[in-house]
């Protein structure tokens, strides 16, 4: 059920982001253009095609009953998800601000404290162990990573 | 230094197989040894050498591989071993948007202390020239260290019934141009075809050099151009077995701003020659005064290494010199063949000289060549 | 010829050149087994060492490299679902389901045996097409690589064949994709809203990674659970290898397949796997359990991408067309050394492409040896807890895909397109064929578009484009007639790795 609606959003996702494709194809160079306007125009009829069809079904199944339950269940895994996501999205812009390094500890120690639940020994000891292996292995192999806005280390 | 760094990358491999190892039982069966480690014994401690015991950054606005990597790859050590203090001398890849991306981050990001060294190619000569709206670096404001040039022949298949260059006018079937993109390197060819007035169908969007002589040789095309050494190792054998005929030769711009032939293909002659055989008279017009720029740009200075305008003038001094004894160094003109292309470095003064000849452009040239893109091409963006 | 094949082992043999081929193999290990980091950055790595030596020692590092990165790659192919590389994408289909039933042991058994035999058979392949390389290169003009990428497209209606709406939704969303950056013919930017990391395009290492593996990093965490179901694993890599030599016709035509993909240039490596997994689904007896893991769909794809190395090598040493960022630093390391790639190859420097064969021959054995030691301790990954395993696994994640351009914007996007391929997991899309769609709009788009301004429409009466053609024709009608032969067979639920 959940999913029928999600997947009703996520066509009307598709439909504007190729919409916008085609719009925006219009404006190319001529040379620019052919290819990403045609394809984004057929990639507008059949994700509109998609829309229709899942809206149907939607409502075909909204007439039958056993929603509540498998609904409950999903919301649950959910909030799972959703907190992870945020985990690894919060690391994401941490680097950009502070830097790879910073942020790598910082997660690290954060993450196994509070998520894998790791005493502090446990923490201190892989974190370490983790930022060496990259600093020795980026050191060998000429490896890269941000040094983020603040442009500390 | 390198067979240090070498002997590091052999241990670090072997711990790394002894980690893997570690977590099971089995083994690695992946055990290396080397033979030399031994450590750079320099120990010049002379004050007052700006480059002592320092470590110089080239950055290459190309992914690794590619020719100007190459050749800054190649010239590396040589930097090492010229420049006085004998740093090191590391490269650095900043792919991205043509070029144009590593150059905007040597301005914008890299200090201007003399330890960073920006490595350009005609790529990054061109959207500069004809003013793209990414560029953020002025080449005007960094000082060129030494520059390196490369030449152009263009060729024509036999089925297109053209002999010599006298027959280009009046070819029995119509001539294709297969190229990559207006705005690149095909830009001089283009011009070139627009100066001799020949009747070619330009089919743009081959994926590089490689690929659109091998459509060449499919028939997909019938004129092509190569530059030097590609046309020496590539084309020659076509040459050879009468599939290809070389045409002209794009020529070089000397410190007058004018073209004569490449000191690479002394036989064969230059697209001014040809025109003069064709139509009688000199080249002139918008259309030469486009390509001679583009020429410049494009080829007479293929490659460049510059340094920041506002670098210690020790540092400018120290890698100038550095330059001109390399060029000069019989071992560096020997294992340069195929990375230099049979061209000398310029450096000193001349580097001066052809760098500014490039870059002091007219802009009603600029806008001339701008229109000729849009109408020819449609290239649009640039306006 | 023989005579110089001989004399070519001898000199890679050489105590002072043999250590570096063992190099080249443990650093094409290491860059395999560690997901994000491609062949591309194996090689950049090992470029700056290969100035100054000789061509011999210099081609056994880099090609010693190149030819095992296909084998470790699959490691975290099956273990974690996540593609090691371009070149084993496919192999997550199958591979990853049989690790999740406890099978891993034997699906990198299978995976590693088939490595080794097709790597030997793309090497002999090299060594035979010497002679006739030249006249099959030029065979394919534009409109032939056209139709070439359209075989590899139609792939996206062979892996989507019970959701055809969605695969082909999503193979159209991947072609999009794939036309951010600087268009082919033109210097015009699209879909980059100003913003010039987009300029070259979104590196393939980001969308792979995006796509597959931050879904299930997100997903694994939240359910907590281990990557195998069960607690023990079943199975060692000894039957993985009986399971290779029973279906050894398969393994043979995969190597053959894919050796013959990779030698045609410009069509890029990375849909060979893809190619290779979408035939030996459409061809075999009793393909429904493709996707839920059959070993088979382990077999095929890492089969034809070993064997694919040795025909990629042809073009780029003989026309010195790199068909990818691998071979273009190869390319740049011969200059380097002081040859340029061309007819010289086959003629004056034939040694050192008979060398270069050596040692892909001899790399792909001693690393899929090297990889069969390995499996049973790396296997055990599968058995660690998500929430043990996952921050590590992130971070080198992240370092790997930042190395592809060195731009954060790697990182953004990894986490962008990682967003989209999760609501696509969830909502049982399947992401293949985005992949195959991403990774085929370029080459799609340029060729279609010098065959058209070249030839107008006379190119579709090509004999090589109808060949070709009627090639894709029957690859999609096979399905089709091999199912309604197996009607009683039903649910195929394929694309969708969950």
């Amino acid at each position: 059920m959940a999913k029928a609606k999600y997947s009703i959003y996520f066509s009307i996702f598709l439909l504007v982001i190729f919409t916008y494709a085609v719009i925006d194809a219009l404006t190319f160079a001529k040379l620019a253009r052919f290819f990403p306007l045609y394809i984004a125009a057929i990639a507008v009829f059949f994700a509109l095609m998609d829309l229709i069809l899942n809206i149907y079904r939607y409502l075909k199944l909204r007439k039958s009953e056993q929603r509540e339950q498998e609904d409950q269940e999903d919301t649950e895994e959910f909030t799972g998800t959703v907190r992870y996501m945020i985990w690894i999205i919060g690391y994401v812009t941490g680097i950009y601000i502070l830097g790879f390094m910073i942020t790598t500890t910082l997660f690290l120690v954060l993450f196994l404290l509070f998520e894998t639940k790791f005493g502090i020994i446990k923490t201190s000891v892989s974190t370490a162990i983790t930022i060496g292996i990259i600093l020795l292995f980026g050191n060998m192999m000429n490896l890269y990573w941000p040094k983020g806005l603040l442009n500390i280390f | 230094m390198k067979s240090k760094k070498l002997l590091v990358l052999l241990l670090s491999l072997t711990f790394f197989a002894g980690f893997l190892t570690a977590c099971g039982s089995e083994d690695a069966s992946t055990d290396q040894n080397s033979d030399d480690g031994q450590a750079d014994g320099s120990t010049d401690t002379a004050d007052g050498v700006f480059y002592e015991g320092e470590t110089i950054e080239f950055l290459v606005p190309f992914g690794a591989g590619g020719g100007t990597d190459t050749f800054a790859r190649f010239m590396a050590p040589y930097f090492s071993d010229f420049v006085e203090g004998n740093p090191d001398v590391q490269v650095v890849n900043v792919p991205g948007g043509g070029s144009i991306n590593g150059a905007n981050e040597f301005v914008e990001l890299r200090e201007h202390n003399g330890l960073n060294v920006l490595v350009t190619s005609a790529s990054t000569h061109a959207p500069y020239l004809l003013g793209e709206e990414a560029v953020r670096f002025d080449l005007k404001e960094m000082i060129p260290v030494a520059g390196l040039p490369t030449g152009g022949v263009v060729y024509t298949s036999p089925s297109t019934g053209i002999e010599s260059p006298e027959d280009l006018l009046n070819p029995q079937e119509d001539l294709v141009y297969a190229g990559i993109s207006a705005t690149g390197l095909d830009l001089v060819t283009l011009l070139s075809f627009e100066v001799l007035g020949l009747d070619v169908q330009a089919v743009l969007g081959y994926d590089g050099r490689g690929p659109s002589r091998v459509a060449f040789e499919q028939g997909e095309s019938n004129i092509d151009y190569q530059t030097s050494s590609a046309f020496l190792t590539n084309v020659t054998p076509l040459v050879e077995s009468g599939d290809a005929i070389p045409m002209y030769s794009f020529g070089q711009l000397n410190a007058e701003g004018d073209i004569v032939r490449d000191p690479a293909f002394p036989d064969l002659p230059s697209i001014k020659e040809v025109y003069v055989e064709l139509h009688g008279e000199e080249p002139s017009g918008p259309a030469w005064e486009a390509y001679k720029t583009f020429v410049g740009a494009s080829f007479t200075v293929q490659k460049v290494f510059w340094l920041h305008s506002d670098a210690p003038s020790d540092a400018v001094d120290a890698l100038k010199q550095a330059s001109e004894e390399m060029a000069q160094d019989s071992e560096f003109k020997e294992k340069g063949g195929e990375v230099l292309g049979g061209y000398d470095l310029y450096v000193g003064e001349e580097v001066d000289q052809v760098v500014n000849g490039m870059l002091n452009v007219d802009p009603e040239v600029v806008d001339w060549v701008k229109e000729f893109l849009k109408d020819n091409y449609g290239v649009e963006r640039l306006d | 010829m023989l005579e110089a094949a001989i004399e070519a082992l001898v000199m890679i043999l050489d105590p002072q050149r043999l250590p570096f081929m063992f190099l080249g193999i443990a650093m094409g290990l290491i860059v395999g087994i560690l997901p994000g980091l491609s062949g591309t950055v194996g090689m950049s790595i090992l470029l700056p060492f290969v100035y100054g030596m000789d061509p011999y020692t210099g081609m056994a590092l880099l090609i010693g490299m190149a030819a095992v990165l296909h084998t470790g790659d699959t490691f975290p192919s099956v273990l974690l679902g996540i593609p090691g590389s371009s070149g084993s994408q496919a192999t997550i289909m199958d591979g990853y389901p049989l690790a999740k039933s406890g099978n891993a042991a034997r699906a990198l058994g299978a995976a590693f045996f088939s490595s080794l035999v097709g790597g030997i058979i793309g090497g002999i392949t090299l060594f035979l097409a010497i002679p006739v390389a030249k006249p099959l290169v030029l065979a394919f003009g534009s409109p032939e690589l056209f139709m070439l990428a359209v075989l590899g497209l139609s792939m996206v209606g062979v892996l989507a064949a019970k959701n055809a709406r969605h695969g082909l939704l999503a193979g159209l969303l991947g072609l999009m994709l794939g036309t951010i950056g600087g268009a082919p013919a033109v210097s015009e930017y699209r879909y980059t809203f100003d913003w010039i990391y987009l300029f070259n395009g979104i590196p393939l290492a980001v969308v792979a990674l995006g796509l597959f593996a931050f879904p299930e990093m997100v997903d694994l965490l939240a359910q907590n659970r281990k990557i195998s179901s069960k607690t023990k694993l079943e199975g060692s890599w000894k039957d993985g290898i009986v399971d290779a030599i029973r279906n050894k016709w398969l393994m043979f035509r995969s190597a053959v397949t894919g050796s013959l993909i990779g030698f045609v240039p410009g069509l890029g490596g990375s849909v060979v796997d893809w190619i290779s997994y979408g035939l030996a689904k459409q061809t075999v007896k009793n393909s429904d359990s493709f996707g839920k893991g059959d070993i088979r769909g382990v077999i095929a794809p890492e089969s034809a991408n070993n064997a694919k190395e040795g025909g990629a090598l042809i073009p780029t040493l003989l026309f010195s067309i790199p068909g990818s960022g691998t071979t273009a630093i190869l390319l740049g390391g011969l200059t380097l050394m002081g040859l340029q790639a061309g007819p010289k190859m086959v003629t004056t420097d034939l040694p050192i492409t008979l060398s270069i064969i050596w040692t892909l021959v001899l790399a792909n054995i001693f690393g899929a040896i090297a990889c069969i030691l390995l499996s049973k301790p790396i296997a055990k990954f599968s058995l660690i807890s998500a929430k043990k395993l996952v921050p590590f696994l992130l971070v080198l994640l992240l370092v790997g895909a930042y190395q592809s351009t060195r731009h954060i914007g790697d990182m953004f996007l990894f986490v962008g397109i990682g967003l989209l391929g999760w609501i696509m997991k969830r909502l049982d899309w399947p992401r293949a064929p985005l992949l195959i769609g991403f990774v085929l709009a370029p080459a799609a788009e340029r060729y279609l578009w010098i065959s058209m301004s070249r030839y107008g429409f006379s190119w579709l009466t090509n004999t090589g484009v109808v060949i070709i053609g009627i090639i894709i024709i029957l690859i999609l009608s096979s399905g089709t007639i091999i199912k309604k032969l197996n009607k009683d067979k039903k649910n195929n639920e394929m694309s969708s790795i969950s």
